[in-house]
C-alpha cells in the first residue's frame, strides 16, 4: 500500500474510496421499485416501495359523529327542462296555438345532419302557417331531450308539453304507469331498429345460413364466446329495449308472443339467463359514445354493443366501423307521437294536424335520407309486445340489484381538494356525491381518499349500509379545499386500499374514480407509477374537472375499459349519478 | 440372392410395422365404444346439478381409463346448442352455471342428431 500510494496521496485516495462507498450505499437505499409486470409485482411495488414514501394522513369520521346524518334527506333533483334546447317556433305570438314536443335526440339534434329530422319537419310545418277552424295559426317547437330524461320529468309531473316523441314505446308505457294519461297521435313517426353492432369476423363465425339472429348471438354470449357492453338502461332507449327483450326471451315468450310478467322476473330460470349474460358484460357505460370509443380501442375485448340502425348507418362511414354487421333485436323503435290529457281540444287538434303533416310522403323521403328506414327485421320479424310500465320499472330495479351477478363491487373515490377546488367547484362535487350515494347497492364497498398537499384517507373502505352511508355523508360534508395537487399520491393510496381488498376477494370488481381539476404538482408523477396502475387490475374512471392534462388522464382511462369524462360544476352531479348507477 | 443387410433391414421394418399395428389394434380393442354426451345446461338446482356431475364423473373416469371414448360433449340450453371445445372434467362441469328454461325441443333436436348419445339432464328439466 505504502509502495503503491505515496503518503501524500493517501488521504485523497481514502476520500475517493469513502465517496464511492457513499454513492453505492445511496444508490442501493434509494433504488426504484422493482420491475412491475404482474399483479403480484404491482402489489409489492406499491406496498413496499411507493406507499412508504407517501406522507398519508387519516382523518375518518367516528360513527357517533356520523349518526346524526339522515340518509334519506338527499333526493335527486329533477332536470331543469329549460336547460334542454328548444328548436323550431318559440312560445308566444298572437293568435297562435303553440305546441311544444319533447323529442328524443336522434331526431332533434340540429348539430348533426342526420339527426335533425323532427326539427326540419317542424320548421317546414311552421312555414305553412296552418290554421285551425278558430283561425289560430299552429306553431310547433321541438325540445331535444333524451327519452329517459323526458319520461322522468313527465312521470314526476314537472312539465306539461303538448307532445312527446320518445325513441320507442317503452317510455310511453312507463309514464302511463306513473299516472300520466297519454293520447296516441301517430303510432310511428319514423321507423328505427335496435340491434347489436358486431365485427364482421365474429358475425361470420356465428352465422347460420348467412345470418345471425338475436338468439344465436345470445347463445354465443351465454356460452362465453362473445363479450359485450351496453349503456345505462335507465337512460338509453336501446339498452332498455335490450334488457326487456333479454328478460322476455329468457321467459320463453318468443314461442307465443306473450307478455312478460313481474313474477317471471323473480324466477331462477329467467334470472339465471340474465346473470349468465351479465358475466360477459365488460362494462355498462353512461352513454353510447363511450361504447363506440371502447369498441374502436380493442375489439378483442369488446365484441358487441347495441345501437339504433339510423346511428349505425352513419357509424359505418367512420373508419374502424366499416367491417361490422348489425344484429337486430327487440321491439321496433317507432318514434311514436303522443299528446296528453292536459292538452286543450285545440292543442290536441293542432298536434294531430302536425302528425298528419309528419307522415306525408315528402317528409317520409326526408326521414329516409336521415337513416330512418324500415329494415327487413321490422317487416318480417315477430317482435315482442309492448309491456306494462310496471314490468319495465321492475326490470330496471332487477338490473340494478343483479347486474354484478353476486360479485362485490369495490370503489375508491379519489377526490381533488387542492386550493383551486375552493368555492363552487368543490360545492358541486359535494352536492353530487351526496345525491349519487343513493345509487350505491347495499353490500358494495366504497372508500374516500382526498388529496391536496398530501393524500388523506377520509372514509375507510367498508360495505355500504346505513352507517357507512351516514359516514359517507359526514365525510363529504367535511371536505375543504386547500394546498397543492398530490394527485398520484392520492391515486396510490386509493389503489392500495383496493388492492388490499382484491387480495381477499379476487372475484370482486375494483374501480377507482378520480376527480381532479389540475395537473399533479406534488409527490409522485405518472411515469413513476404507471406500471403499478397498469397491472393493478383496477379500472380507472377519470373525471377531468378543469384545466387538467387530458392526455395523461386518457392514458389512465385506457389502462382498462374506460373513458375520460369531462366534468364541470353544472354536470358533475349527473356524472356521479350515472357512474354510481351503472357501477355500484 | 439378396444382400443380407438389406434382408435384415426388411425384417426389422416389417417387424416394427407389425408391432405398431398390433399396438394400434390392441389400443382400439381396449378403448371400448365411442359416445357423444349431451348435457342439458338449463337451470338446475345446485344439489341436482351435483348429482348430474357425479353421474358424468363415472363416464369421464372410463374415458380417462380408455375403456370408452367420449367423442364430444354438446351443451343444450333454451338458447341453443354448443359443442364443447374440450371434454370437460367433472370439476369443470361442477363449476359451470346452468341457465334458462328447460327446452324439450332443443334437447330433442340434439338427441335426434345423435341418437346414441348419453344425455345428462336435470331430471327431465324444469318445465
Amino acid at each position: 500500500m505504502k509502495r503503491l500510494i505515496p503518503h501524500r496521496r493517501r488521504r485523497p485516495f481514502l476520500g475517493f474510496v469513502l465517496g464511492l462507498c457513499a454513492v453505492l450505499v445511496w444508490s442501493c437505499s434509494f433504488a426504484g421499485p422493482p420491475q412491475v409486470d404482474s399483479l403480484d409485482s404491482a402489489r409489492t411495488a406499491l406496498s413496499d416501495y411507493v406507499l412508504p414514501k407517501i406522507d398519508v394522513a387519516t382523518e375518518t369520521i367516528p360513527a357517533e359523529a356520523a349518526a346524526r346524518y339522515a340518509t334519506d334527506q338527499f333526493e335527486e333533483p329533477l332536470p331543469n327542462v329549460a336547460d334542454y334546447p328548444l328548436y323550431g317556433a318559440q312560445p308566444g305570438g298572437n293568435n297562435t296555438v303553440y305546441l311544444e314536443i319533447f323529442s328524443s335526440s336522434e331526431k332533434a339534434n340540429i348539430d348533426r345532419q342526420n339527426e335533425r329530422w323532427l326539427v326540419e319537419v317542424a320548421e317546414a310545418f311552421n312555414e305553412r302557417q296552418e290554421t285551425l277552424p278558430s283561425g289560430k295559426v299552429i306553431q310547433v317547437g321541438v325540445r331535444q331531450i333524451a327519452s329517459g330524461t323526458a319520461a322522468r320529468v313527465l312521470g314526476a309531473g314537472a312539465a306539461q308539453p303538448q307532445g312527446y316523441s320518445p325513441s320507442n314505446d317503452l317510455w310511453v308505457s312507463m309514464i302511463q304507469s306513473q299516472g300520466v294519461n297519454t293520447i296516441p297521435v301517430v303510432d310511428r313517426l319514423v321507423p328505427n331498429t335496435a340491434g347489436w353492432v358486431i365485427p364482421k369476423d365474429v358475425y361470420d363465425s356465428l352465422a347460420e345460413n348467412g345470418t345471425v339472429s338475436f338468439d344465436r348471438l345470445l347463445n354465443a354470449i351465454a356460452s362465453e364466446q362473445v363479450t359485450v357492453a351496453y349503456p345505462n338502461p335507465y337512460a338509453s332507449s336501446t339498452a332498455l329495449n335490450l334488457l326487456y327483450t333479454l328478460y322476455w326471451r329468457a321467459a320463453g315468450h318468443q314461442e307465443n308472443g306473450g307478455q312478460l310478467t313481474e313474477a317471471e322476473l323473480q324466477t331462477p330460470q329467467v334470472n339465471s339467463v340474465f346473470e349468465q349474460f351479465q358475466n360477459q358484460v365488460l362494462i355498462t357505460t353512461p352513454t353510447t359514445l363511450d361504447l363506440q370509443e371502447l369498441f374502436l380501442r380493442d375489439q378483442s375485448k369488446l365484441q358487441a354493443f347495441p345501437l339504433e340502425y339510423q346511428n349505425y348507418l352513419a357509424l359505418r362511414q367512420v373508419p374502424g366501423f366499416e367491417n361490422t354487421e348489425f344484429v337486430p333485436f327487440g321491439i321496433p323503435h317507432n318514434n311514436p307521437l303522443v299528446g296528453f290529457s292536459w292538452n286543450t281540444p285545440e292543442e290536441q287538434a293542432a298536434l294531430e294536424r302536425f302528425g298528419e303533416f309528419a307522415q306525408s310522403p315528402e317528409i317520409g323521403v326526408l326521414a329516409e335520407q336521415q337513416g330512418f328506414v324500415e329494415t327487413d327485421y321490422l317487416k318480417t320479424a315477430q317482435t315482442p309486445p309492448i309491456p306494462s310500465g310496471e314490468v319495465l320499472l321492475a326490470a330496471q330495479s332487477n338490473w340494478k340489484l343483479r347486474k354484478d351477478s353476486g360479485r362485490t363491487v369495490y370503489m375508491s373515490l379519489v377526490i381533488d381538494t387542492s386550493g383551486s377546488m375552493d368555492g363552487q367547484p368543490l360545492q358541486a362535487v359535494k352536492d353530487g356525491l351526496r345525491i349519487a350515494a343513493g345509487q350505491i347497492n347495499a353490500g358494495n364497498y366504497v372508500g374516500i381518499v382526498t388529496f391536496d398537499d398530501r393524500p388523506v384517507r377520509r372514509l375507510d373502505m367498508a360495505p355500504f349500509d346505513e352507517l357507512q352511508h351516514q359516514k359517507f355523508l359526514a365525510t363529504v360534508d367535511q371536505l375543504r379545499a386547500d394546498g397543492k395537487t398530490a394527485m398520484y399520491d392520492g391515486i396510490m393510496v386509493g389503489l392500495a386500499d383496493l388492492m388490499e381488498k382484491q387480495a381477499q376477494d379476487p372475484t370482486g370488481r375494483f374501480y377507482l374514480l378520480l376527480l381532479s381539476d389540475g395537473e399533479a404538482n406534488r409527490g409522485n408523477q405518472f411515469s413513476a407509477v404507471r406500471d403499478i396502475m397498469a397491472y393493478s387490475e383496477v379500472r380507472f374512471y377519470p373525471i377531468a374537472y378543469g384545466d387538467v392534462n387530458e392526455e395523461e388522464l386518457q392514458t389512465i382511462a385506457s389502462l382498462r375499459e374506460s373513458t375520460v369524462k369531462q366534468g364541470n360544476p353544472d354536470n358533475v352531479q349527473t356524472l356521479f349519478k350515472d357512474l354510481f348507477q351503472v357501477n355500484l | 440372392m439378396q444382400n443380407p443387410n438389406r434382408r435384415l433391414l426388411q425384417i426389422l421394418v416389417v417387424g416394427w410395422l407389425a408391432f405398431f399395428g398390433a399396438g394400434v389394434g390392441l389400443r382400439q380393442a381396449r378403448s371400448g365404444p365411442s359416445i357423444t354426451i349431451i348435457i342439458d345446461r338449463s337451470y338446475c338446482d345446485p344439489s341436482r346439478w351435483e348429482q348430474i356431475t357425479a353421474d358424468y364423473a363415472e363416464f369421464y373416469s372410463q374415458h380417462h381409463q380408455k375403456s370408452l371414448t367420449i367423442d364430444q360433449v354438446i351443451y343444450v340450453s333454451d338458447l341453443g346448442q354448443e359443442v364443447a371445445e374440450e371434454i370437460p372434467s367433472p370439476q369443470e362441469l361442477m363449476t359451470m352455471s346452468t341457465y334458462g328454461r328447460f327446452n324439450p325441443d332443443q334437447l330433442q333436436q340434439a338427441t335426434a342428431a345423435h341418437p346414441n348419445a348419453k344425455v345428462f339432464a336435470c331430471s327431465g328439466g324444469n318445465p
